[in-house]
């Protein structure tokens, strides 16, 4: 289960989006059907859990004199005003 | 011939103002320098070299003359364009002399295409300079993810440009993750200042794609998204690039070198983030469709097996009875077999999702989804064995019947049937022997008997 985090979101989706079209198709067998009912559960959830863990964060990314990155955090009032 | 012109003209060496080469180069010189201190030339370039250390010569000709230049890299940086060879040009500068080989020339300080804008000439050479490169081609162009997890922006943080972007993300997907690199724009070294903060997005690595550029101005203002080492910087990007460079008419290098070229900044968002509400919708719909495809294909089956059921029950009623009742019975149990283990897969999940529901976020609604569907398959589950169970009662009915039509029925009114030594229902005495034996059967019970006598 663990290479399934690693399913990109539009994966997910696209895999979803298909598994629902063969069920409509109605050929499955009932098994067949069942198992591929979870899987879309599974991506489902998949797909919800990315839209509902997405968090608002606007970061300035500023290196250091010895290269390395460190990130600031900044307001949307810090933003877009000419502070010149 | 006038006579004064003879006494005049020749002059004895002790009367004779004597030059050396360098007095009479550096009279030569200030008198150049002095009448031609700024002069603009029109001509075609030819004989174009350049020298290791950046300085430029070339000679400008016309149809019948030739003048010397230097164009020195001091002033050369200014030149956005790349002289060329056949070029027409004019050139701005001062006429002075270049002692050690006894030429004059013209220090070139500013140049200019003839007919085009220096800076659109600049732009047409290296357009096509990278084009032949091959920095254009579609095969070096890399996706665009659909939902970044984050978001790089290479731009100033106190332009129009940022404040558009932020604003166009927040309306469609307000939670995003976004890292900016606060770059000057315009003016000298902010195309050296891009380039650097696009490979620093490479370096740090933790964005998966890139929106890079400015808000909309002069040719001037948009110049550095025109410079060679953005072109070069965007191609390096291992990073999707987008940029967004003023309006959606400008075109600058950098548009054509992206991964995508977005009109402008606010369009550039628009293409980064898809619309969460519809993205939810979509979600929403496809799990809905899901789950009425199940429970539609559910009810399809059990219909059919009634329907099967049916139709085999009034065709061959005296064969199927029993094989027919016990596929029935076969199908009915792995059916409710099926659903209870369903029921107990979809009550385990739930008890699972609960206890991470309470170390992760809350997350109700799904929570909730999950019952609704319990409670639908419940109800499948209850609607299925009424289905069942009807069709039994309908079957016991169809046995009924089919009771009161067999002969065996007859039996009870008294009448009885004899069957052959071959076990066959007899219908004549033809056939039969003296001595053969044959059983008759009553409505209760039967006996055999031997035939003694035919008639």
């Amino acid at each position: 289960m663990a290479e399934k985090k690693e399913l990109k979101f539009e994966e997910a989706l696209g895999k979803l989006e298909k598994i629902v079209e063969d069920l409509e198709g109605g050929e499955l067998s009932l098994e067949e059907s069942m198992k591929r009912y979870e899987e879309g559960i599974r991506l489902s959830k998949l797909c919800s859990k990315r839209l509902e863990e997405a968090k608002k964060k606007i970061e300035l990314l500023l290196k250091s004199e010895d290269g390395k990155f460190l990130t600031k955090s900044l307001s949307e009032e810090e933003v877009g005003r000419d502070r010149s | 011939m006038k006579p004064d012109l003879f006494t005049e003209a020749p002059k004895s060496a002790g009367q004779k103002k004597v030059y050396s080469v360098s007095e009479i180069t550096r009279d030569i010189q200030t008198l150049l320098e002095d009448q031609f201190p700024e002069v603009w030339v029109e001509g075609e370039i030819t004989n174009l070299t350049s020298s290791a250390k950046g300085h430029t010569y070339f000679s400008l000709k016309d149809e019948t003359a030739l003048l010397k230049c230097a164009l020195f890299s001091s002033s050369g940086r200014r030149v956005k364009f790349k002289l060329e060879n056949g070029l027409k040009v004019l050139c701005y500068g001062q006429i002075s002399a270049y002692a050690a080989r006894g030429e004059y020339q013209l220090i070139v300080e500013l140049a200019e295409p003839e007919g085009l804008g220096a800076l659109q000439l600049a732009f047409e050479q290296l357009k096509k300079k990278l084009e032949k490169e091959g920095l254009f081609d579609p095969k070096h162009k890399k996706p665009i993810p659909y939902l970044p997890d984050r978001i790089g922006i290479v731009t100033s943080l106190s332009g129009k440009a940022i404040r558009d972007i932020l604003k166009v993300i927040g309306e469609r997907f307000e939670e995003s993750h976004i890292l900016i690199r606060d770059v000057r724009v315009q003016g000298e070294g902010s195309a050296e200042e891009i380039a650097k903060a696009i490979y620093d997005f490479n370096a740090f690595g933790k964005v998966d794609v890139l929106l890079v550029g400015r808000g909309g101005g002069s040719i001037e203002d948009l110049w550095a998204f025109n410079e060679e080492v953005v072109a070069r910087a965007i191609y390096a990007s291992k990073i999707p690039v987008i940029s967004c460079v003023g309006h959606e008419l400008d075109y600058t290098i950098a548009d054509f070198v992206a991964d995508v070229r977005a009109g402008t900044p606010s369009m550039a968002a628009e293409r980064v983030v898809p619309d969460k509400t519809e993205l939810l919708e979509t979600l929403e719909d496809n799990t809905h469709r899901l789950r009425s495809a199940l429970l539609e294909k559910v009810t399809l089956l059990s219909e059919r097996l009634r329907a099967q059921r049916e139709s085999v029950l009034f065709r061959q009623p005296e064969r199927l009875f029993l094989s027919h009742e016990q596929r029935l019975d076969d199908l009915t149990s792995t059916l409710k077999e099926g659903l209870s283990r369903w029921i107990q897969i979809q009550a385990e999940r739930i008890a699972v999702a609960k206890t991470h529901l309470k170390h992760l976020s809350p997350r109700a609604s799904l929570e909730r989804e999950e019952r609704t569907f319990l409670h639908l398959f419940k109800n499948f589950s209850q609607r299925m064995t009424q289905t069942v169970r009807e069709a039994e009662s309908h079957f016991l009915i169809q046995v009924g019947k089919l009771e009161s039509l067999s002969p065996l029925k007859i039996l009870s009114r008294g009448f009885s049937v004899t069957y052959g030594p071959t076990g066959e229902l007899l219908r004549s005495a033809q056939s039969l022997l003296v001595g053969d034996h044959v059983r008759t059967r009553l409505d209760e019970g039967s006996f055999i008997s031997r035939v003694e006598q035919k008639d």
